[in-house]
């Protein structure tokens, strides 16, 4: 090897020499059978039906895109999601059909005042009556 | 045969297999060399060598020839070791030591000039490293480690010549030399 006599004649015109290094002889017809080794090896491999195999860091982005992407979604859809005013009529409707949720409300409706004065006399009543109201009608709603 | 000439080989559907020979009997010293340095064993560096050439045959489509064949080939080798060595080198190691062979054997002699060259070259700046282990380990040109790392040949000279000092002192340090 050219390169090899070269480095250590520059190794050699630097300090005067380091270590040679080892030389590591491969087993004896190594190089005489590897070409074929390798070829088989591929043939064989180009042969077989390539196997798509997903890896962990794969799945993890993959993972991470698609909470990317409903978060996003999400975040879009809120904005979207604007109140619109509404008109009586469909107050209404919603009131009327969703009555129960105003259940509470009309309990308290039908419920009598603890402090009604129900301690008037009738006669106080038709008295009262009386000067609010003509005759003509005070016949009728007796 | 020229890379030129290969690579037109490769590249021609019914010569594409003697191409991918012509290609590993012209490199595969070369690259078992640059792999043997970096593993233990001759196995670990017939693992790594085989799948250094499935991948470059199976690459070779993409090869634009911005660079040099063997730089492009190199760069896959070191990565192939890299991945090796992240995979499951422990298994590997843990059969050597369990056995006794000629071949560990003469593995623990050789590697101990090795070991200490590796323990100097630690000690260099980054730059220093990666230059001397180019040339002096991978035997690199000047104009091969200049299209790899994109640094002038003639700062790539320089760096090598103070790395070579600086071990040279830590072997006279440690009487080495």
């Amino acid at each position: 090897m050219n390169e090899k006599r070269e480095i250590q004649d520059e190794i050699r015109a630097i300090t005067h020499g380091l270590p040679e290094l080892p030389e590591y002889t491969p087993p004896e017809n190594y190089f005489d059978q590897l070409p074929d080794e390798i070829l088989n090896r591929w043939k064989k491999e180009a042969s077989q039906p390539k196997i798509k195999v997903i890896t962990w860091k794969q799945v993890i982005a993959i993972a991470a895109i698609l909470t990317g992407v409903c978060i996003g979604l999400f975040f879009i859809n809120q904005k979207d999601h604007v109140p619109m005013p509404i008109t009586s009529a469909e107050a209404y409707e919603y009131v009327r059909e969703n009555i129960d949720e105003f259940e509470g409300l009309l309990e308290y409706g039908d419920q009598v005042p603890h402090d009604a004065p129900w301690d008037v006399s009738a006669d106080a009543i038709h008295e009262y009556l009386m000067e609010e109201s003509s005759d003509e009608i005070i016949e009728d709603l007796f | 045969m020229t890379d030129e000439a290969l690579l037109a080989l490769i590249h021609h559907p019914g010569s594409h297999e003697d191409g991918f020979r012509q290609l590993v009997i012209k490199y595969q010293q070369r690259l078992y060399h640059v792999i043997r340095h970096r593993l233990p064993s001759h196995a670990d560096t017939d693992d790594v060598l085989q799948n250094t050439f499935i991948k470059i045959f199976r690459h070779i489509g993409n090869f634009e020839g911005r660079s040099e064949l063997y730089t492009w080939m190199y760069r896959i080798a070191c990565n192939e070791v890299i991945n090796y060595q992240k995979a499951g080198v422990r298994s590997r190691y843990t059969e050597i030591n369990a056995q006794t062979t000629g071949e560990a054997e003469a593995f623990i002699d050789a590697d101990h000039i090795t070991i200490s060259l590796n323990e100097a070259v630690n000690q260099l700046p980054e730059r220093q490293q990666r230059v001397f282990r180019m040339r002096y380990f991978d035997e690199l040109s000047y104009k091969e480690m200049s299209g790899i790392l994109n640094v002038t040949e003639g700062a790539l000279k320089a760096s090598f010549h103070h790395a070579v000092k600086k071990i040279e002192e830590a072997f006279r340090a440690k009487q080495i030399l």
